[in-house]
């Protein structure tokens, strides 16, 4: 049985019964129409609306965002120290402790075989600046080198991965085509061996994939790179060089809904102001709230959500 | 019994001939232009097999007649790291063809193949069948020439043209803004433009030929839906249940005021609606239904 909503709306009761009575209702008892979403007065872009449910008294998921200025050192290279620090700053503040490896002794232990699950999209891949950061601070938990491993497509058949007991969750914050945006909650798809099996209803279930015996009760932190994220996609790769821009923060936190959530309005808020009307996004991105609402993997709602934000200021846009 | 076998041969036959002439245009590709060259001999994805090539996006093109797709990269030969990404889709009819690049239109046309745009390091264009694209994986600046010169080649080697879906003429001309037309068949392409439900309340399928387009009359935006179904029953069945669960208040007359002041409008004219989106007043949508045939 679900959590039951102290804040009722016609759509939140739809979403309800979708995810307790989803068998006995017809298919068009869980229409949500445009007019739900004009419905809200809060409507602002259509994934905004999605998110905006409030629940009352309930614990707030802490998520830490970090920007830096000056990280990149050419076009396509960061500073490698100055994101180890910005990495640093983000678990701190997240754990609430003094020291940066301390708070990653906190999710791993020593004998823990770890995978980092990284994202190679060709397009926009998780920077490797990042990744060495993260691998960096898990040697430093004491795990040994050769019980870290690193990967994307690979991953689901690596034997690091088949044996880990810890995963750490990393890729960038883009658009998608099919699913409205691709962050952390979508990451571990290419652990199931059929990824489009998840494909239907604009990737609504994609929380399932967090359910695999390969991934369940293993993630310990999910960092999203909004270094330079993707607002708008075109063509068949969903790319367009035009539409990233340089951010130059990360997304950090357990929560890989409340991470996604933050970041999903960093995207909507550079729509905004880039198109200088509400545009939506090409599908909505309704993963992030059935994966609260239905498959209770986490925290959706901004109110819900303690967002720390450190370093710079200057275009943080949320 | 006799009309399927008929159908069916028909069907192996077009597939045949539709994949000799894929064939035919990729082995014709170019080893070089201007300091480019091949770096592969290229990669066949088809129906079954799009999911290993687009992320995500492949949906998009499966709910299209799509066939099949050719992908061949070519690099920079001073600096090997510098690569564009040559795309060229069989989408089965020209209409579908003409679909599919509608999809996600936004740019300036550059006069390749049978429509075209440029942008952002993105050349599309479509002719005939096919629908090509080349995606810049390295600054824009640099690979522009090459995309273009490449676009053309290709466009020349596709010696036939193809008809636009004949429900664009259908689209009442004034006001029409041409760069925001839509042809598709199912719900997602529709409501990745411009979302109506979450659910399949217009009973779109493969079957179905829509077209969705943006109108400015009176210094006011509204949108246009067509959707022609295989038969009347089907388009009758559609219609309520758009009413149903869209427009209510519409059932009378064929129009509501929605929650944003904007209206809505519906009419079934046998086997086709025509719905009118965001009209500012009735009289807009009745206008532009009218001019519609509605």
């Amino acid at each position: 049985m679900g959590t039951k909503p102290n804040v009722i709306s016609r759509r939140l009761i739809r979403l309800w019964r979708r995810s307790n009575h989803n068998s006995e209702v017809n298919m068009f008892d869980n229409i949500i129409t445009r007019r739900d979403f004009m419905r809200q007065t809060a409507y602002t872009a259509l994934g905004a609306a999605v998110i905006g449910i409030s629940f009352q008294n309930a614990p707030k998921t802490r998520v830490v965002l970090v920007r830096r200025e000056n990280i990149w050192l050419s076009q396509s290279q960061l500073n490698q120290t100055v994101v180890q620090e910005m990495l640093d700053e983000a678990v701190m503040a997240l754990f609430n402790i003094d020291d940066p490896v301390k708070a990653f002794k906190m999710i791993i232990k020593p004998d823990d075989i770890v995978g980092i699950k990284t994202n190679q999209w060709n397009m926009l891949p998780t920077p490797k600046e990042l990744e060495r950061a993260i691998e960096q601070r898990v040697i430093d938990a004491g795990i040994k080198k050769e019980n870290i491993g690193i990967a994307d497509w690979t991953a689901r058949t690596l034997p690091v991965f088949k044996n880990s007991t810890a995963l750490i969750n990393v890729r960038p914050m883009r658009s998608h085509y099919w699913a409205g945006v691709g962050g952390c909650i979508k990451n571990y798809i290419n652990f199931d061996p059929t990824p489009s099996k998840y494909h239907p209803d604009s990737c609504a279930d994609l929380a399932l994939v967090w359910k695999l015996p390969i991934v369940a009760g293993k993630n310990r932190l999910n960092i999203l790179s909004v270094l330079s994220p993707l607002y708008h996609g075109r063509g068949p790769n969903h790319f367009d060089q035009r539409y990233i821009w340089n951010y130059n923060g990360i997304i950090v936190g357990k929560d890989p809904v409340a991470v996604d959530s933050v970041g999903l309005r960093i995207i909507q808020a550079k729509r905004l102001d880039v198109f200088k009307e509400t545009r939506d996004l090409e599908t909505p991105p309704t993963h992030i709230v059935s994966a609260d609402k239905k498959h209770y993997l986490g925290t959706s709602d901004p109110a819900q959500i303690e967002l720390i934000k450190l370093g710079w200021k200057e275009g943080i846009l949320i | 019994m006799q009309k399927t076998i008929i159908n069916l041969t028909l069907c192996t036959l077009f597939i045949t001939c539709s994949g000799e002439k894929m064939n035919k245009l990729f082995t014709s590709l170019p080893e070089h232009v201007q300091n480019w060259k091949k770096t592969d001999d290229g990669k066949l994805y088809n129906r079954e097999t799009l999911y290993n090539y687009i992320d995500g996006g492949a949906e998009l093109y499966l709910t299209f007649r799509f066939i099949e797709v050719f992908s061949q990269r070519y690099s920079n030969t001073a600096n090997p790291q510098n690569e564009i990404i040559l795309d060229i889709f069989d989408m089965g009819t020209s209409a579908d063809a003409f679909g599919i690049f509608t999809c996600e239109r936004e740019d300036e046309e550059v006069g390749i193949g049978q429509d075209s745009e440029y942008g952002g390091g993105l050349l599309r264009f479509w002719k005939d069948n096919y629908f090509v694209a080349i995606t810049a994986l390295c600054p824009e600046q640099i690979a522009k020439s090459v995309m273009l010169e490449l676009g053309k080649k290709i466009a020349n080697a596709i010696t036939t043209t193809g008809s636009l879906p004949q429900l664009v003429d259908s689209l009442p001309t004034e006001g029409l803004n041409k760069k925001k037309i839509r042809y598709f068949h199912t719900i997602q392409p529709l409501n990745t433009r411009y979302f109506v439900a979450s659910e399949n309340i217009l009973n779109l399928n493969k079957n179905t030929d829509c077209i969705f387009a943006q109108y400015l009359r009176n210094e006011e935006k509204g949108y246009l839906l067509l959707v022609n179904y295989l038969n009347e029953q089907m388009a009758v069945s559609a219609y309520t249940t758009f009413i149903t669960h869209y427009a209510p208040e519409a059932q009378k007359t064929g129009f509501a005021q929605l929650e944003n002041k904007r209206w809505v409008g519906a009419k079934l004219i046998d086997r086709r609606i025509i719905i009118v989106f965001e009209a500012p007043d009735q009289k807009w949508a009745q206008n532009l239904m009218l001019s519609a045939g509605g």
